[in-house]
Formats: structure tokens, sequence, C-alpha cells
């Protein structure tokens, strides 16, 4: 990272990037039997308290140290972003303070802190692309063109690019441990998974996961209609993490994990924990895991050098490492995972992007997985 | 410590004459009550009756569609009232076992089974989830393959992923409030109607089941309040160890439908409702019934009751007292300690196997950890010291004053109870969040919350402590000429020091290990213990989680050892 950049036009900043616009407020309707209402607070509404977004100024690494520390948000795992923001923190100067946050619980705090003038968030690297270029057609996520964004191919990348890029590519394949299951009754495809010796016996991640919900979205017109409801029949279970679904593998108290996150099976390795993988024919779901700045942000060169960092190559390469994941960028390459040329990658198209990102398709996918899971 | 249970406690009733009128010692706290408490309950039934954007507050559109699709979810609630009520029972009865072994016989090892009884409530939930997820878990956990190794069984002893489990450790983890409320009422108890019955020839046990049990009626009855609403609310154990079950409460419902987008918060917040309605009903029955029993042969006054040799039965009495510690602190502490000094995953005896990196990790390298760690202990000092003060006063008005009002300010102050702790933070962190002052992402929002969750608790403490000092004392004072500064410095607190610190020390503790509460208020910059620990567990890997909760253990301890050490040192206290 070098400390020469351009120094950027400060004006542009605050009236294009960093002021959170204006935004309207409602008295609350305070009353209530018996409730001490009247005198309390006044509440914002929705309304669109969205910076906007704007081209892109080179960021300056003297103003982002004297920014404060940046606010990131992810829906990672908080040990390997700690480690990655250690490095990057050395690297730069810039601090950073984490909090992990699913996107399901990301969006509707920061409509909430939009909503009552509470933003603080600079940056989050997310789980679901569809929501975050629904926050994008907001004019929630400001657009920067980082420099890196030329390394990154068109499906990896916001339409117009710069509003958000994928950090890394979250494959889901099958997962066992084959101390408890033999290659060859482990499930080879999806319909696999309906067989009834695995009863009570798969574990996926529950509805609150983007990945979850990408797994459906993308199989869902590839696999019959019925799969779904045979599925719930099977009773698999529900874990908030794929974390949790690798330690019951590995204790052997759930069978198969019907969709993990590919990092899994790296930190199992290096755990010395067998730990096999399988990639259906039909494909394996896999999400785009996108970063983007939110539009509000009170750190923007900060911001930008985070971004930047983490789509360069040495930023990728030690984030994937760290992680044990694919990058998007096709100069880096993380030692133990299989080729991902080998692996039949199924991600949102850009002509399902707007269904995949809607709110009413995650609704569905809720309800529908929620009943899968037992909920 | 002195927890007693406030609705045996016959209040020492000042004479009443003349019309009164309201204290700011009555008045400021009921205020404090009314916007702390009523105003998050207004933003919970507003928003369980909004129909419109579900993320609108106010809403928009008010209708009763949340409470209907509710009526497709009655397993969440049925769960949640079959875990509370069922764990609320064992823990009872092991609770009232524990006590009357405690207090009423002549057991041996009093004073270290005390101790050693009540450590398992300050260690929490958290602690109880991990330590039992790594002792029963049907093929790795610790008793199954001792069990399997003995036995050359390949089937598992039991399986803590189930219902009969996650009551099991709920109870266990539960039990010491009662042992500490139904205990405080046995040393206080008048035995003569015990001895009445032993002279007219009634055998030891059914003196027990007779005399001494309804006697303790009223205690239990509180006590059992108490372990029913904190169960409504629980939320640690029902999601680590239901998960596997497949087994939601509603409380884990509301968390999974709080992380799902979209967020179907109506739905949650009627959930919360009902929730709290279910809770507060039971407040409300358990009141009756207490006012019912007025004539409690529970006092003030200290009686030192005759205790029984239990003779040949003593020993399967000190059996189930040390089966208790073994479930529910030896075993839990052990197998943490282990798994915390593990390189990975599994639970392994060679010493090669060993590391203290995951020390180093949540104590050095993770700024996360360090910080809950800081902010917890500020956390703790603040709730243990407002939250004395605050019941401290409250009782004191509530007892001691003819303040107009003070019987409203006592129902005020129990109502906290009546909240699952997640319930009361989802509709806090709505209230701070649109507070014109900057409360929301502070530690502040979280210190106020916990004052409020944990008041029911510290006033019950309190309550205790101020019903059994004799007003004689102050009135030799007063009549003596000193003013009443003086009466207090001289007289009052130092009757009062005992239970102060015995109430601080248990806010610290509870404070230090809570969960729920905490789960939506902190964030970056304000991490507590619990939620890292949550956190850690979600996505860390048990050896660390395992060291951070062996850190919060160890703090809990030493909390505790410094009291005793305190309570040996000045004998007053």
């Amino acid at each position: 990272m070098k400390d020469t950049r351009e120094v950027p036009n400060q004006a542009e900043h605050s009236a294009n990037e960093s002021a959170p616009s204006p935004t309207r407020r409602r008295i609350v309707a305070a009353a209530g039997a018996g409730l001490v209402t009247s005198g309390l607070p006044f509440l914002m509404s929705a309304g669109d308290a969205a910076a906007q977004g704007s081209a892109s100024a080179p960021p300056d690494l003297a103003t982002a140290r004297k920014e404060g520390p940046l606010l990131l948000w992810h829906g990672d795992q908080e040990g390997d972003v700690v480690e990655y923001i250690k490095g990057f923190t050395q690297k730069t100067g810039i601090e950073v303070v984490q909090q992990r946050l699913l996107p399901g619980a990301a969006w509707p705090k920061l409509d909430a802190e939009y909503r009552t003038g509470n933003s603080n968030v600079d940056v989050y690297m997310s789980s679901d692309a569809g929501t975050m270029d629904n926050q994008r057609k907001q004019g929630r996520i400001l657009r920067y063109e980082s420099p890196e964004l030329v390394a990154y191919a068109p499906q990896y990348k916001s339409n117009p690019a710069g509003f958000w890029t994928t950090y890394y590519i979250n494959i889901g394949p099958m997962m066992y441990d084959p101390r408890y299951v033999s290659e060859d009754v482990a499930p080879k495809t999806w319909m696999d998974l309906l067989d009834p010796r695995w009863k009570g016996q798969i574990g996926f991640q529950n509805a609150a996961a983007g990945t979850s919900y990408a797994m459906w979205f993308v199989l869902k017109d590839i696999l019959p209609k019925d799969f779904w409801d045979k599925l719930a029949a099977q009773k698999p279970r529900g874990y908030s993490s794929s974390t949790q679904i690798m330690t019951d593998i590995h204790r052997g108290d759930v069978k198969i994990g019907g969709r993990v996150s590919n990092f899994q099976y790296l930190k199992s390795l290096r755990q010395k924990l067998p730990v096999k993988m399988v990639f259906p024919p039909e494909g394996a779901p896999s999400v785009t895991q996108p970063v983007g700045i939110i539009g509000t942000t009170k750190r923007p060169n900060a911001a930008k050098i985070f971004v930047d960092y983490l789509l360069s190559r040495d930023g990728q390469q030690k984030w994937n490492t760290i992680q044990g994941s694919y990058s998007a960028r096709s100069d880096v390459n993380v030692e133990g995972l299989p080729p991902i040329t080998s692996i039949k990658v199924l991600i949102p198209t850009p002509e399902k992007f707007e269904e995949y990102g809607s709110a009413a398709t995650h609704a569905e996918f809720v309800k529908l997985f929620n009943r899968i899971v037992g909920l | 410590m002195s927890v007693a249970a406030s609705g045996a406690a016959a209040p020492l009733a000042p004479p009443r004459h003349g019309a009164r009128r309201v204290r700011a010692g009555v008045w400021l706290p009921l205020a404090f009550l009314a916007a702390g408490l009523g105003y998050p309950l207004f933003l919970l039934v507003a928003n369980a009756f909004n129909v419109g954007d579900p993320q609108a507050l106010p809403p928009t559109e008010y209708g009763s569609a949340n409470f209907v699709s509710l009526l497709e979810h009655l397993d969440w609630i049925g769960n949640t009232l079959l875990v509370s009520i069922s764990a609320t029972i064992l823990a009872m009865a092991i609770g009232i076992v524990l006590a009357w072994i405690l207090y009423r016989t002549t057991v041996p090892g009093q004073r270290v089974f005390e101790v050693l009884i009540a450590i398992p409530y300050p260690l929490g939930p958290l602690v109880g989830a991990l330590a039992w997820s790594a002792l029963g878990s049907p093929r790795e956990g610790l008793l199954n393959q001792l069990f399997t190794g003995l036995t050359g069984i390949a089937e598992p002893l039991f399986n803590i992923y189930s219902v009969p489990g996650i009551i099991f450790v709920m109870a266990i983890f539960e039990a010491p409030v009662a042992v500490l409320m139904i205990g405080a009422a046995m040393q206080h108890m008048d035995s003569a109607l015990e001895e009445s019955s032993t002279v007219f020839g009634a055998g030891k046990l059914r003196t027990a089941l007779r005399v001494t049990l309804p006697l303790m009626l009223p205690a239990i009855l509180s006590a059992a309040l108490f372990l029913f609403t904190s169960m409504m609310g629980a939320f640690a154990i029902p999601t680590m160890l239901g998960t596997n079950a497949r087994f939601y409460v509603a409380t884990t419902a509301i968390y999974v439908m709080f992380q799902s987008y979209p967020p179907n918060y109506p739905l949650a917040a009627a959930i919360g409702v009902v929730l709290v309605a279910i809770t507060a009903l039971a407040v409300w029955l358990s009141a009756r019934v207490l006012k019912s029993r007025t004539h409690a042969i529970i006092f003030g006054r200290n009686y030192r009751p005759r205790r029984l040799n239990m003779r040949g039965w003593t020993p399967v009495l000190l059996a189930f007292e040390c089966a208790y510690v073994l479930v529910s602190l030896v075993l839990p502490l052990g197998v943490l300690l282990l798994a915390s000094l593990q390189k990975s995953g599994g639970l392994s005896w060679m010493l090669s196997d060993w590391t203290l990196n995951n020390f180093h990790y949540v104590l050095i390298d993770f700024p996360t950890t360090r910080q809950a760690i800081g902010n917890s202990l500020l956390l703790g000092i603040g709730t243990g010291t407002l939250g004395v003060a605050v019941a401290t006063t409250i009782a004191w008005m509530v007892h001691r004053s003819q303040s107009a009002g003070r019987q409203l300010l006592e129902q005020a102050t129990m109502l906290p109870q009546a909240f699952p702790r997640l319930i009361f933070a989802f509709g806090f962190m709505w209230m701070v969040m649109s507070l014109p002052i900057r409360l929301y992402g502070t530690l502040y929002a979280v210190l106020l919350a916990y004052i409020i969750v944990f008041l029911p608790l510290a006033y019950r403490g309190m309550s205790g402590v101020v019903v059994q000092i004799d007003r004689s004392l102050e009135e030799a004072a007063r009549i003596s000429g000193a003013h009443w500064g003086r009466m207090m410095r001289t007289v009052t607190l130092p009757l009062l020091r005992a239970g102060l610190l015995a109430n601080w020390v248990l806010l610290f503790m509870i404070s230090v290990r809570e969960v729920s509460a905490s789960l939506f208020l902190s964030g970056p910059g304000t991490q507590v213990l619990g939620p890292a620990i949550f956190s850690f567990w979600d996505s860390g890997g048990l050896p660390r989680v395992s060291a951070l909760a062996v850190v919060q253990a160890v703090i809990i301890l030493i909390a505790l050892a410094v009291v005793r050490r305190l309570a040996r040192a000045r004998p007053g206290l």
C-alpha cells in the first residue's frame, strides 16, 4: 500500500460520500394505557437515509489514518476476520473494529440505524450478493471503482462495477467424516440426500444463512419440484453456522453436511481431522460473497483502502489462505483446495439477480427452509 | 449470600396514619421503571400488532394477523412451557432437598457445600450448555465414551441433545437459586412446630414432609415462580442443545427470525407478548396464592432451629450433595478446562495434544474477547453498584417508609421478572435507538438494561436484609441524639453492610455471565462476555470457546473468593 496516492477532493467527499443525507422525522404517536410515552423520543421514518454513490475519488492513506477505526460488518468467522484485519492494520496503520452480522441481521439493523440517524458502519463483507445489490438499487452503497476491479470477471462485480465486488467464492459441497461414513455409501448427488439412511442425519445452516438461501435459489430450478418436501421429510437439522455442522460431523453426531462452506474442508485438514467433500454432478451451490462500502460511511478513505487491499492480489492471497477458500481472482491460488475449474460452480446469474435479491423470494425461502429444518 | 423470599417475608409495616405524600424515593424509581420498562413494552406491543411494513416503527397499519400466524407455531410456545415447567419442577426438587440438607440436618460439610452449591448459578447457562454438550453428546461426549469404554456397549448412555437433556441442564444450573431462597427461609423458620410434631411421635421424614414442607410453601412458591420466569426466557441452553434435536423454544425461534432476511419482527414481537403474558399470569397467580398465606412462619428474626440428625441417612444425603456438585460444577468445569487445552476439536488426555495457545488467543490475540472481558468487568461493577443502590432505596421505601405508592413501587420493581430477558432486550433496543440522546451502541445502554432486568433479584435480596434490621437500634440512636446522617453512618449502614456486599457480588456475577439481555445490545466497542462466548460457540470451535468460558468462570470464582475473604477478615460483613 503506497502512501502517495493523490489527496482526494475533500469537498467532493463531504458533499457526495461521507455525509448522511438528512432524514424526515416522525413523532411517535406515543400513547398507551398507563405507559409513560409522552415526551419520549422521536423516531425517524424509513426514508432514504442513504448517501449517494459517487465517482471514485482515490483514497488518501494519511487522511484514512486520522478518520478513526473503520467499522467492519461481516458474516464470516470472527477469528478469520480478526487475523486478516490484524495484517491489514500492520500494513496500513488503519485500525479496524469488526462485528459479525449475517445479512438478515445486518440489513434491518442498518435500516433501523438509518431511521434513527445512528449509522456508523463503513464496510460490509456479506454472504448475500442479492441483498447487497438491493441496497445498491436503494442508493445505500457507495460506488468506488477500485483499481483492483480490472482483475475481476463481470460475474464477480456489481453492474455497474464499483458498488460491490466478490471478495471470495464460497462453494458449498456436501461434507462428511470418513470415520463415520464410508465413501461407497456417501451421497454422490443431491437426490442421494433423500436416501432413508440419512434421515435425521443431515445438517444445513438455518434460514438465516445467505449460503442456504443461495443453495435453494440455484438448485430450485435444477432439482425436481418435490425435492424440498422430500428433504423436509428427512428431518435435517438447521445449524447456525458451518462450524457447528463440522463440530457435529467430527463428533459423529450428524453424518452429512448437506451444504457446507468449502473453507471448512481446509480448516478440518489443518486440525488433522478427516474430511471428504462431495461435489454433486448437478453442481455445487455457491455464493459470490460481496464486499461493499456503506453509503453513509464516516471513514471513506479508510473504507476505500480496506476494499483496495482486500481485492488486491496480496490481500486476496492472505484472506483466502486464512479462511481456506477460493478467490475470484485467477492469479490467486490457495493450496490444498481442488482447482475451481474442476467444479461445476452454481451461482445466481446476472439475469436472475433481480429475483435473487428480492425480499419476496427471500421470504418464500425462509418459510420453506424453516419448515425443512423443523422450525 | 442473603436472598430472601420476599413474598414470604412479612414486611415490618410501619404504622399508617393520616394522608401520606408520595416521596421522591418512591416516585423516582417508579418513573425510572415506567420509562425503562414501560416504553419497551409499549414498542413490543405496538410491533406485535403491526401488519404493515414489518420494519416500520411506529407501525403504519394495525391488526391481529401476527397472532393468527402464531397459531401455526404453537409448538414454540408449547415447547417453551414444556421445558420451563419440567425444569422448574426438577430444579425445585433438587433445591428443596439441598436446602433441607444444608440448613435442617446435621449432615457434615455445610459451610463447604453452601459455597459449592451456590457456584453453578453464577457460572451460568452458557457454561452449562457448552460443558454438557462436551460431556453428553452421543458419540464423543466424555461420559458416553467412558460408558462405552467400561461396558463395551456401543449405544450411548444418554443424549444431551434431547428434551430431557435440555431440562436437566437448565434445572441443575438454576437449582442454586432455589437453594438460596428456600434456605434463607429455612434459616429463619421457627422450629417449634417441627419439635411439636416430633413430640407427638411423627418420624423425621414424616415431619419433614408434613410440617417443614408446608411451612416452607410460600418460599417454595416464590422460588418456583422465579425459576419459571427465568426459564421461560432461557435462550443459551435450548439454542445450544436443541438444534440437534430440532427442538425450538420461543426464544430460539425469535433469534432465528431476527437473523433471517427479511426479519419477521412483528411475529417475533407477538411471541414476545404471549410469553410476557404467560409469565405475568404466573406472577399474578403466585401473588394471589402467597397473599392467602399471610400466616407464613417466616419473620425477620433469626431463629436457630434445631437440626435433625439423620443418622443412617446421612451418607445418602451427603452423596446427594456430592452428586449435585459433581454434575453441576466439577464435571462441567473439568471438561471445559480439558477442552480449552486441546490443540484441535477433540478431547484428548494426551499431554502432547495440549496447548495453552487458546488462552493466549482469547486473552491476548483476540481484541474482541479482551474488550469483552474488560467491558463485562465494568458492567459487573456498574450493575452491582447502581443495582444495589436502586434496590436498597426501593426496599427501604417499601419496608421502612410511610410514603404513599410504596406497594405500587414494589409491584413495579418485580415486574421485570415477567419479561424474558431476550424479549425485554428486543423492545429495549428499539427504545434506545429511538431516543434523542445517544445511548444506542454504548455501554450505558447495556448497563441500564442490566439494572432493569436484575432489579427483581436485587430487590428480593435487599428486602431480605432490610426487614431483618431491628428498628429499635435506629430508634435508640435517634433517642441518644444522633441526627439522621450519623444514625445511617453508625447504625444502619453497618447493619446493612453484609447484605449490600452479598447482593453486590450476586449482581456482579450474574452480570458477567449474562447473555440474553445483551445479545441485541452489545456491538463493536461494547462487546461483553456472554455474547462473545455465544459468538465463539457459533463460529470459533470448542477449544477457544472453552478457554473463554474458563476465563469467565475464573472471574466469577475470584469475585466469590474475594467476598468470602472480606467476610472472614471483617466478621461484621
